[in-house]
C-alpha cells in the first residue's frame, strides 16, 4: 500500500519537475536580451557579440541546448555559468548549503516557538495572552518581510544594540559552520516575518483538539490539565502542526530570498535573482528544478509524517 | 538589483584629446607618487582595507573582460596598462607601463617603449613579447576582449618587435588618440604566460582569492615598480546585493569604503563623525537621447525645442539631490577643446514655437528609461513634468536594465549614462555612423570629416580646434540634451586616508587606486 504510494508520488513528482523544467527554459527565452546583451552592455560591435555568442554556445538551436542541459542534469555534469567562470554545481552546491544552514536554523527556533506559543493562546483562548498573542502576530504578518529585516539591522546591529552583524558577508574560502554568528541576524528575520502562520495554524487546531469529545472525557476521569494537555491535546494536534510547519518550510524556501537580499546573504534565492538578472540560463533552471525538487520532497514527508503521527491513516497505509 | 553595466570601460578605453606634446611633458613624472595627499609625514604601512560594492556573479578577474565597475575596480589593483589616466583635470594620460609612446607626425605609425625591470606577480620581467600578446589577445576574433573598438586602429598581425623593449604599430587608419587608448583597465598588460585561473599581473596587489559575488582578495605586490607602494597590506572588495545591506554593513564596521552611493545614503549617515564623503565632480553625464533617424527629432527645431524646456538648476536639485553640476548641451567638459558657448536655460515660450513651427504644438512622446545608474529614472521624471509646461506629453516607460539593454539602440527617446572623457576618444563609439554606442543614430557626415582630421593630426592646437568644432555641432543641432553633469559620492571611514577625488572621468573612490590609500 504505502509503496504502490510512494511511487506514484514520485512518479507524479518526476513529471512536475520535467514540466517546470520546460516552462522555465521558455519563459527565461521569452524575457527581452540574454546573457551576451547582459555581459557586453551596449557598447560592443556585432563582430563582439557574435564571437561571445559562438564561445557560450548559444548559437546552438534552443532544442539542442535543453536537451544537453537535461541530459547534464542526469549525469551530475551541471555545465557552466554563462557569465561567470564558475561551475553551475560550485555556484548552486555553496549557496544551497548556506540557504540550508538558514532555513534549518530559522526551523529550529520557529517549531517550538510556534507550538508553544500556538498551544498557550489555545489554552488561554480569549484571555489575555491570546488576545496579545493575536495582535502581535496580526502586527507581524502585516510588516513586510524586508521592513523586519531592516528593523531586526536597525535594532540588533546598527542603532540600538551593536550585538549582530549587519550584512552577512560570509567568507566563500570558509565553511558557513564557522561563520554562524552571521547566520544570527537573518534567521532572527526569517523567523520573525514567518511565524505568525504557524502559530494560528496550532492555535486552531488545539482550540480544536480541546473542545473535543476526548478531552472532556479525560478531564472529567480527573486527569491532571498537564496531563490532559501533553498526552492527548498534543498528540492529537500533532497531525495539522506538522502540515502547518511544513507548509512554513516550503514558504521559507521561497521567501527567505527577501531576507537573503536585505541582509547580502549569499544564498540560492539571491543567486536566483541574479542568475535571471542576468538571463544565466543554466543557473536558472537547475535552481528552480532543486526548489522544486525540494518541495516536492517536503510535501512527501509532510504526508508520510501526518499519517504515522494519525492512527486512522496509519493503519490504512501499512 | 543588477550591477550597473559599465558603458564607462569602453570609454575609458577609447580616452581624449591632448597632444603627444604633453604627455611627453608628463612623461618622466612617476604618476602620482608626489601628489600623495599625507598632510601628516609619510603614509603609514600595513592594515587590510575592506570595500563594499555592489555587484553581482557577473564578475571576472580577467582584465580584458572587464564589464561591470566592480571588475575595473579589481583590475585597477592586479594589473597596470601602458598609462595611467591621471585623476586631474584637464583630461590627461601619465606613463604606467610605458616609458614613452611616440608617434610619426600623421599618427600612423606608434612606437611604444615600456619601463625596465618591472615585474609581473610570478617573477617575469615586463618584455616587449607581453604587449604583442596582449594585443593580440584583445584582438582575437574568437574571443574578442572589451577594448577592441578602443584599439580598432591596431593591426595585430603588424607589430614589430624592434627589441626587448620597444613594439612598433603600424596602424590601419591614422589615429593620433593611440596614446590615450591605454588608460582603461581593459587594456592590462599580460604576461605570455597569462593563465586567468591563477591571474598574474604588474599591479600594486597580487591576487589571493576571488569568488564571484562574493569577494576577491588581494595582497601587497612587494615588487611593485612604483617605489613604496602599496601602503596596505590587503584589500578585500566584498559584493552586497543591494544598497541597504551594504549601508548597514560600513555603519556597523564591517567595511571600511562603500562606493558610488546614492544621495539618500548621505541623509542615513548623517552627522556621524566616523566617515568621510567625497564627492567627485566631473563630466559624468545622464543625457536624454533623441533618435534623429526617426520622426519627431529628425527635426532639428524639435531637438532645440525640448533642450530649451528643461530647467537646469531644478534638475539638479530636484533629480540629483543638489550632487550635480549645470550643463549645456555638450559632453565632456574636462577637454581641453570644450568651448565656452552661452549657458542654455529654460525658454518655454521659445521652446512652443519652435514645436509650433514644426507643426508639433502639444506633442505626446514615450521616454524610455532605466534604473541602471542612479538617477536616471529620477532625472526622466523631472524632465517630463518640465516638458508639460511646453505644453508636451512625456509618458515614462521603465525597464529592467537586461530588457532595456536588449533594445538599447531601438528606443526613440531614452536616457543613458556615460563616463566623462574627450572627444577625440568619445566620438567613435557614440556619435561616428555604425559606432557601437551611437544610441542617437547620429549621422553627420561633416563632424565625421572633423573627427577623422582630428585622429591625423598630432598637433595639439590644431587638435583643441578640430574638437571645439565638433562641440559646436553638438551645441547647434546635437541629439542629446545634456542637463547636468551628476557627481559621484564615496563614503569612507576616517581611519583612511589617499583617496583623491577622481575628476577627469568621474570615477568612484579616487578610482579604486588602492595603492595610494593608507590606515591613519
Amino acid at each position: 500500500m504505502i509503496k504502490s504510494m510512494l511511487i506514484r508520488r514520485l512518479a507524479g513528482g518526476l513529471l512536475m519537475l520535467w514540466l517546470i523544467s520546460v516552462l522555465v527554459f521558455v519563459t527565461i527565452h521569452l524575457l527581452p536580451g540574454d546573457a551576451v546583451t547582459s555581459l557586453l552592455g551596449h557598447d560592443a560591435t556585432p563582430e563582439q557579440f557574435e564571437s561571445l555568442t559562438r564561445q557560450l554556445g548559444l548559437d546552438q538551436p534552443l532544442l539542442t541546448q535543453y536537451v544537453t542541459w537535461i541530459k547534464g542534469l542526469f549525469t551530475g555534469e551541471w555545465g557552466s555559468s554563462l557569465v561567470s567562470s564558475l561551475s553551475v554545481s560550485d555556484i548552486v552546491g555553496s549557496r544551497m548549503e548556506n540557504t540550508a544552514v538558514l532555513s534549518i536554523m530559522a526551523m529550529l527556533v520557529m517549531g517550538p516557538l510556534a507550538i508553544g506559543i500556538g498551544t498557550l493562546s489555545a489554552i488561554r483562548n480569549g484571555r489575555a495572552f491570546d488576545n496579545v498573542n493575536s495582535v502581535l502576530t496580526l502586527v507581524l504578518s502585516a510588516i513586510p518581510g524586508f521592513a523586519i529585516g531592516v528593523l531586526v539591522i536597525y535594532f540588533f546591529a546598527t542603532n540600538v544594540f551593536h550585538w549582530l552583524p549587519a550584512a552577512s558577508i560570509i567568507d566563500p574560502e570558509k565553511s558557513v559552520w564557522l561563520q554562524l554568528d552571521l547566520v544570527v541576524a537573518p534567521m532572527i528575520a526569517a523567523v520573525l516575518s514567518m511565524i505568525p502562520y504557524p502559530i494560528r495554524m496550532v492555535r486552531a487546531a488545539m482550540i480544536d483538539v480541546l473542545q473535543s469529545d476526548y478531552i472532556m472525557l479525560a478531564r472529567l476521569k480527573g486527569l491532571p490539565e498537564r496531563r490532559v494537555i501533553f498526552r492527548h491535546a498534543l498528540r492529537n494536534g500533532l497531525g495539522p502542526m506538522i502540515q502547518a510547519l511544513a507548509l512554513t518550510l516550503l514558504f521559507l524556501t521561497g521567501g527567505i530570498i527577501v531576507v537573503e537580499t536585505v541582509f547580502s546573504y549569499p544564498g540560492v534565492g539571491y543567486e536566483l535573482v541574479q542568475a535571471v538578472n542576468h538571463r544565466d540560463v543554466p543557473v536558472v533552471q537547475t535552481i528552480v528544478v532543486l526548489l522544486a525538487a525540494i518541495c516536492v520532497v517536503i510535501n512527501l514527508l509532510a504526508d508520510l509524517a501526518v499519517a504515522f503521527a494519525t492512527p486512522r491513516l496509519r493503519t490504512k497505509l501499512l | 538589483m543588477a550591477p550597473p553595466l559599465s558603458r564607462r570601460s569602453f570609454l575609458a578605453g577609447g580616452t581624449g584629446a591632448i597632444g603627444l606634446a604633453a604627455l611627453a611633458a608628463c612623461g618622466t613624472s612617476t604618476p602620482d607618487s608626489s601628489s600623495n595627499p599625507s598632510p601628516s609625514g609619510p603614509p603609514k604601512r600595513g592594515g587590510t582595507l575592506r570595500v563594499g560594492s555592489i555587484g553581482g556573479t557577473k564578475d571576472t578577474l580577467d582584465a580584458h573582460f572587464s564589464s561591470t565597475d566592480m571588475d575595473q575596480q579589481r583590475s585597477q589593483n592586479l594589473y597596470d596598462s601602458l598609462m595611467y589616466l591621471s585623476s586631474e583635470l584637464p583630461y590627461h594620460l601619465e606613463f604606467a607601463l610605458a616609458e614613452s609612446i611616440e608617434l610619426n607626425a600623421d599618427a600612423t605609425v606608434a612606437t611604444v617603449r615600456l619601463r625596465q625591470g618591472v615585474e609581473f606577480h610570478h617573477g617575469k620581467t615586463l618584455t616587449a613579447d607581453d604587449l604583442i600578446f596582449t594585443v593580440r589577445r584583445i584582438l582575437n576574433p574568437d574571443n574578442y576582449g572589451r577594448a577592441k573598438t578602443a584599439l580598432a586602429a591596431v593591426n595585430p598581425n603588424d607589430l614589430k618587435k624592434i627589441d626587448d623593449r620597444t613594439v612598433q604599430f603600424n596602424l590601419i587608419t591614422p589615429d593620433s588618440m593611440f596614446p590615450k587608448r591605454w588608460g582603461s583597465a581593459t587594456t592590462s598588460i599580460l604576461p605570455t604566460d597569462y593563465d586567468p585561473a591563477n591571474p598574474v599581473g604588474t599591479g600594486p596587489f597580487k591576487y589571493k582569492s576571488f569568488t564571484p559575488g562574493a569577494r576577491s582578495v588581494f595582497v601587497r605586490n612587494p615588487n611593485y615598480w612604483l617605489e613604496g607602494q602599496p601602503y596596505l597590506d590587503e584589500v578585500h572588495i566584498i559584493t552586497f546585493a543591494d544598497n541597504t545591506s551594504r549601508t548597514a554593513a560600513l555603519l556597523a564596521g564591517q567595511v571600511d569604503a562603500i562606493d558610488g552611493v546614492d544621495p539618500t545614503v548621505l541623509a542615513q549617515i548623517g552627522s556621524s563623525s566616523k566617515f568621510e564623503t567625497m564627492i567627485t565632480k566631473s563630466g559624468f553625464y545622464q543625457p536624454i537621447t533623441m533618435r534623429v533617424d526617426l520622426a519627431p527629432f529628425n527635426d532639428v527645431r524639435v531637438r532645440q525645442a525640448f533642450r530649451l524646456m528643461v530647467d537646469r538648476p531644478a534638475m539638479v536639485k530636484q533629480a540629483y539631490s543638489g550632487y550635480a553640476e549645470i550643463a549645456n548641451d555638450m559632453p565632456n567638459p574636462a577637454d581641453p577643446a570644450y568651448p565656452t558657448l552661452p549657458q542654455r536655460v529654460q525658454d518655454i515660450d521659445q521652446a512652443k514655437s519652435l514645436l509650433k513651427a514644426a507643426g508639433l504644438e502639444g506633442m505626446t512622446v514615450t521616454l524610455t528609461t532605466t534604473p541602471e545608474n542612479g538617477g536616471l529614472v529620477n532625472s526622466a521624471q523631472v524632465f517630463a513634468q518640465q516638458a508639460a509646461a511646453a505644453g508636451v506629453t512625456v509618458k515614462i516607460e521603465n525597464l529592467s536594465p537586461t530588457a532595456y539593454d536588449a533594445k538599447f539602440k531601438d528606443w526613440p527617446f531614452t536616457n543613458g549614462y556615460w563616463a566623462a572623457s574627450v572627444i577625440g576618444l568619445s566620438y567613435s563609439g557614440r556619435f561616428l555612423k555604425g559606432g557601437g554606442a551611437n544610441d542617437s543614430h547620429w549621422d553627420d557626415p561633416a563632424g565625421d570629416a572633423i573627427y577623422r582630421d582630428l585622429l591625423k593630426t598630432t598637433d595639439p592646437a590644431l587638435q583643441k580646434e578640430l574638437g571645439g568644432k565638433l562641440f559646436q555641432r553638438f551645441y547647434e543641432m546635437g541629439p542629446d540634451i545634456v542637463h547636468t553633469f551628476k557627481n559621484n559620492l564615496d563614503v569612507y571611514s576616517k581611519n583612511l586616508t589617499g583617496f583623491t577625488p577622481f575628476n577627469s572621468n568621474g570615477w568612484s573612490l579616487g578610482a579604486w587606486r588602492y595603492r595610494l590609500v593608507s590606515f591613519k
